[in-house]
């Protein structure tokens, strides 16, 4: 019962930050300039103008024509493009890439991460540690789309190794698929390998001081069972939270990263939605983008509950 | 008896920005198999870093020299691989805090079954039972529910039993038990010590119980070694320790245990002043300058270590005499 | 608190890293106050004709000039390779960078090479058979251009963009606009956040609610969509084809930066704010009646700026690197008056000519290093003095 009130409390503060946020957002398309009126019909008369603005909702307040907004999302309408045509089968389309995008950014930096954190702890201060921070702090501060222009250049044209940019469905070639991702996914990767690298390698060298690793080892464990069995979990739990919240920044920079290898995820659409003024589009993607950022913060959070013990006891 | 542990010119210090802190100071110790052996000193005086340094469980910040032979081989000698096939089977160690000491994130029964599976080659039926028989014979309550338990959901006597159980799994010869009960309540820290006793005594297990608390030796062990400052300052078999103390430290230690059968209202009495610094290398008794009965010959010249024909042996110019 | 300073500085003096990071950090304020007037920032003017000059170019140590110009040491083949090359930079502007390609504002092509540069480029490349004219004129443009590159004496040590601006001295130009960016966005963002994270965290209650409920709305939503979302909004042209003038579109950028760091630095004053409000030392003064103006500012603030600096510094380097996406993605600056800007205008050439994106991709690196290592620097210390408490 006290689980689910629990249960029920978060995610009534989930939905909560998910109207905040859209509503923020309706609010700010709203102050894009120009009369979408004139957009949709240049020649339009006075009457019809308002005709087009009373069936856009754009007469109505922030207020009411934010719930008309959120009534059609609910319905399953995510609203249309001014200039022709539905959101959703766009919306529906963009998802995968962009998901796939974020997945194996995250997959990637994890499986170098792990490794390279729990074992650069372990080697703690020798060049191998030293080498590995450094070499991470300096690439993390290339600027991403940097790093993804000379990756596409430097690997995708002139080696001609991979294709420097374009995007394939997994359904259809899947081998020419992952040859695609490879170059976005390791620039986008860059940046959260390093940091929990970072936060990994901190972690476990607190762990590895604790008494009941001195035990384990006293049981005569090989370094690399303790190290993986005994050190990385109750290591591991700021490197989740951090790769949760990362999610958010990873949609933000697979924005960038897609419109450079031209991959037709949900941040080029958005920047199409953009420039193009097209804001019923605009508002529907920040509006899935939040949910994704939301939905990956409490999936994770329970997650850690599942880790680390420690959590479920203070929670309970 | 044979020997089990021997400690040859043992010494182990730490790099620090102030320069080489000397945790312990050339020890010489023999162990005998099956003997049970008190090493006693305040915080500070060497003890922990003295049995973990024997054991290897040195962190790489510390330097090792001398050297400790275990069952004949130099452990010294040995590389890490080699240095590991003798921890659990061969040595153990009982931690000062059960709190700290089993993993937060773990199963009990996990934990406990981890060393039988891979140092003693088990099958996780055969382990589990034998997991259940070990928590059963620390006398802990329900072993298939504990088993299944968090640390976290276990009282601190109850988590020193399972550190014990998992010390003692893989049959060790020689057990280490680092202030065991240190962080225990005084009615529980009295059942682990029996625990303890018993379980030696059942498996001809030889123990090293390092304490603070003269009074933990005193029942549980045949021979005491008291260290100050990183030195092995007395040593004789424990009733004899008690009957005929030689050194002033191991006076002062024990006159600083609250005893029942003083008249109330007298003060408890302590040592004064503080331990050595251990950066430096002073000339003189290291204790000299807490000792009452110090002299200026104290102060200039380091005594040796003595051995009275008893096999008595002591650091001290001027040892207290028996009737003192 | 003085003691505290005294250790940052000593943590920051004590590694090298923390020394380079520093002087690097220093070179481009002084790029930044001084930069435009320094007589290497010509900044707008141009010095060749649509003509790609390499880095090192007459730097006297590189080879001589005419190699550098390219296509011009064989003056009898120079033709047919240059119309290639234009080419391809031509399908390549318009493929991969979303940026209208317009002339710098205020730029004076020097007379010698006045007329066709810019022109000549945004033609369709079917024009090529009647180039021969063109090819000539061209040639003799070239050859004037070597000859006043000479006479001018100006060494291109990282060369020059297509459009003919000298790399160098764009980017200590851009210095000052990127910089001033990412200190103002900063200052302001950390000021504001500072101020509602504290008070949030000092009075607790409805307050602190609906603070950190705005702060996880914002929160929620990308920094970089945010950013660029409000960017696109606030100046967009009312006309596709009118341009917003830089300095609005600075101030936008700047408000819609601090509006996102706000959130951001605000949630870690509150964090840091609320660990030091339980401390004894706080509660005892509360307790002998201090009013709560003298507790916010001598006990709270001076314990949280450590914390709000060391993460300052680090949001300094992202809020660059936020600029420069901006302007790739076409919502930013594409004037070439800032770093980001530089790259976003140029990046059509990347293939054919790499040093007009990486040299300004490594100083914009070589920036975000340098704060992330006093950011980091200044946290370390903080660490240790927490140890030592």
């Amino acid at each position: 019962m006290k689980k689910l009130i629990n249960i029920l409390t978060r995610l009534s503060r989930v939905a909560l930050i998910l109207m905040g946020a859209t509503f923020l957002v309706s609010i700010l398309v709203r102050q894009l300039p120009g009369d979408v009126a004139l957009l949709i019909n240049p020649v339009a008369s006075a009457a019809e103008r308002d005709a087009i603005r009373h069936e856009l909702g754009l007469d109505r307040n922030y207020f009411s024509a934010y719930l008309m907004w959120l009534s059609q999302i609910l319905r399953g309408d995510f609203g249309i493009f001014i200039f022709g045509g539905k959101v959703f089968p766009v919306i529906k389309s963009a998802i995968p890439a962009t998901l796939q995008l974020i997945f194996y950014t995250q997959i990637l930096a994890l499986v170098i991460a792990i490794p390279l954190g729990v074992l650069s702890a372990f080697k703690q201060g020798t060049r191998f540690d030293k080498l590995t921070s450094t070499s991470l702090f300096s690439l993390a501060s290339f600027p991403n789309f940097g790093i993804g222009l000379i990756l596409a250049v430097v690997v995708g044209a002139n080696l001609g190794i991979v294709p420097p940019s374009g995007y394939i469905r997994i359904t259809e070639d899947l081998s020419q698929h992952f040859k695609l991702m490879l170059l976005p996914v390791l620039t986008l990767a860059v940046g959260p390998i390093a940091t929990y690298t970072r936060l990994l390698r901190a972690e476990v060298i607190a762990t590895l001081r604790e008494d009941y690793v001195l035990l384990a080892k006293s049981k005569g464990i090989s370094d690399k069972r303790i190290l993986f069995r005994h050190v990385l979990r109750p290591s591991s739990t700021t490197l989740m939270t951090s790769a949760a919240l990362s999610m958010g920044n990873l949609i933000g920079g697979a924005l960038i990263i897609e419109i450079i290898f031209v991959i037709p995820g949900l941040g080029t659409q958005l920047a199409k939605a953009i420039g193009t003024r097209e804001f019923f589009a605009i508002q529907s993607y920040v509006a899935i983008i939040a949910v994704f950022f939301l939905i990956f913060n409490s999936v994770v959070d329970s997650l850690i509950n599942a880790v680390d013990p420690r959590t479920r006891n203070r929670r309970a | 008896m044979t020997d089990l542990l021997k400690l040859e010119d043992f010494r182990v210090s730490f790099s620090t920005p102030r320069g080489d802190l000397h945790a312990v100071r050339s020890v010489d110790l023999t162990i005998l198999k099956g003997e049970s052996v008190g090493i006693v000193g305040e915080s500070g005086s060497g003890k922990t870093v003295l049995s973990r340094a024997t054991m290897g469980l040195m962190p790489s910040t510390a330097t090792q020299t001398g050297s400790a032979f275990f069952n004949g081989t130099d452990l010294s000698t040995l590389s890490r691989d080699d240095l590991r096939s003798h921890w659990g089977t061969g040595m153990a160690m009982i931690f000062q805090d059960p709190l700290t000491s089993l993993n937060p994130v773990r199963r009990i029964g996990s934990q406990l079954t981890e060393g039988l599976t891979v140092r003693l080659g088990m099958g996780r039926e055969q382990a589990r039972s034998r997991a259940v028989e070990l928590l059963d014979r620390v006398r802990i309550p329900d072993p298939l529910v504990t088993m299944k338990k968090y640390p976290g959901e276990l009282s601190g006597g109850m988590r020193q039993r399972i550190v014990i159980a998992i010390a003692i799994a893989c049959t060790p010869e020689l057990l280490f038990a680092d202030e065991p009960t240190t962080a225990l309540d005084v009615t529980v820290q009295a059942q682990v010590l029996e625990l303890l006793t018993e379980l030696r005594a059942e498996r001809n297990m030889t123990m090293v119980l390092v304490t603070h608390d003269l009074g933990v030796v005193a029942g549980h062990t045949d021979r005491v070694v008291v260290m100050y400052a990183g030195q092995i300052v007395e040593t004789a078999p424990t009733k004899d320790l008690f009957r005929n103390m030689k050194m002033p430290y191991t006076e002062a230690l024990l006159k600083s245990i609250p005893r029942l059968d003083q008249p109330s209202g007298q003060r408890l009495q302590v040592i004064s002043g503080r331990l050595p610094d251990p950066t430096k290398t002073e000339p003189g008794c290291a204790f000299a300058p807490r000792c009452t009965y110090a002299t200026d010959k104290c102060r200039a010249e380091a005594p040796p270590l003595t051995t009275a024909p008893n096999g008595h042996q002591y650091r001290c110019f001027f040892p207290i005499t028996g009737a003192n | 608190m003085q003691l505290t300073q005294e250790r940052e500085t000593v943590v920051l003096k004590n590694s090298l890293g923390g020394k380079i990071a520093l002087s690097w950090l220093g070179t481009i304020i002084f790029c930044a106050i001084f930069g435009p007037l320094l007589p290497i920032a010509g900044i707008g003017q141009t010095f060749n004709d649509g003509v790609q000059l390499k880095p090192f170019t007459n730097c006297g140590f590189m080879g001589p000039l005419a190699q550098s110009v390219s296509g011009t040491s064989d003056s009898e083949t120079s033709t047919q390779p240059q119309a290639d090359t234009s080419v391809v930079d031509e399908s390549a502007t318009q493929d991969t960078a979303p940026i209208d390609t317009e002339s710098l504002p205020g730029s004076t092509v020097a007379p010698a090479f006045d007329d066709d540069g810019f022109t000549e480029e945004t033609l369709p490349p079917d024009l090529s058979g009647e180039n021969s004219v063109d090819a000539e004129q061209q040639e003799r443009d070239r050859q004037e251009l070597i000859r006043s590159l000479q006479m001018s004496n100006r060494c291109f040590i990282f060369g020059t963009t297509t459009e003919g601006t000298d790399i160098f001295a764009a980017l200590i130009h851009g210095t000052r606009t990127s910089l001033s960016i990412s200190f103002l966005s900063v200052f302001f963002g950390g000021l504001i956040g500072c101020l509602l994270g504290i008070t949030a965290a000092y009075t607790r209650g409805w307050f602190d609610r609906i603070v950190f409920l705005v702060f996880n709305i914002i929160l929620s939503i990308p920094t970089l969509v945010l950013a660029f979302a409000l960017i696109a909004i606030f100046a967009t042209p009312l006309r596709p084809d009118d341009t917003v003038p830089d300095s609005t579109k600075i101030r936008v950028l700047i408000g819609s930066l601090v509006i996102i760091l706000i959130p951001q630095l605000g949630r870690i004053a509150r964090s840091a704010a609320l660990q030091w409000i339980n401390r004894d030392f706080v509660i005892a003064s509360r307790s002998i009646g201090s009013s709560h103006i003298s507790i916010l500012f001598k006990r709270i603030i001076p314990n949280v700026l450590p914390s709000i600096f060391a993460v300052g510094f680090l949001a300094l380097g992202a809020i660059i690197v936020i600029e420069g996406s901006l302007s790739l993605l076409g919502v930013g600056l594409n004037s070439g008056n800032s770093w980001g800007s530089l790259i976003a205008r140029n990046s059509g050439d990347f293939i054919d000519y790499p040093h007009v994106v990486y040299i300004p991709v490594i100083v914009i690196a070589f920036t975000v290093i340098s704060v992330n290592k006093i950011g980091d620097l200044i946290r370390q210390s903080l660490d240790n003095r927490e140890a030592k408490i």
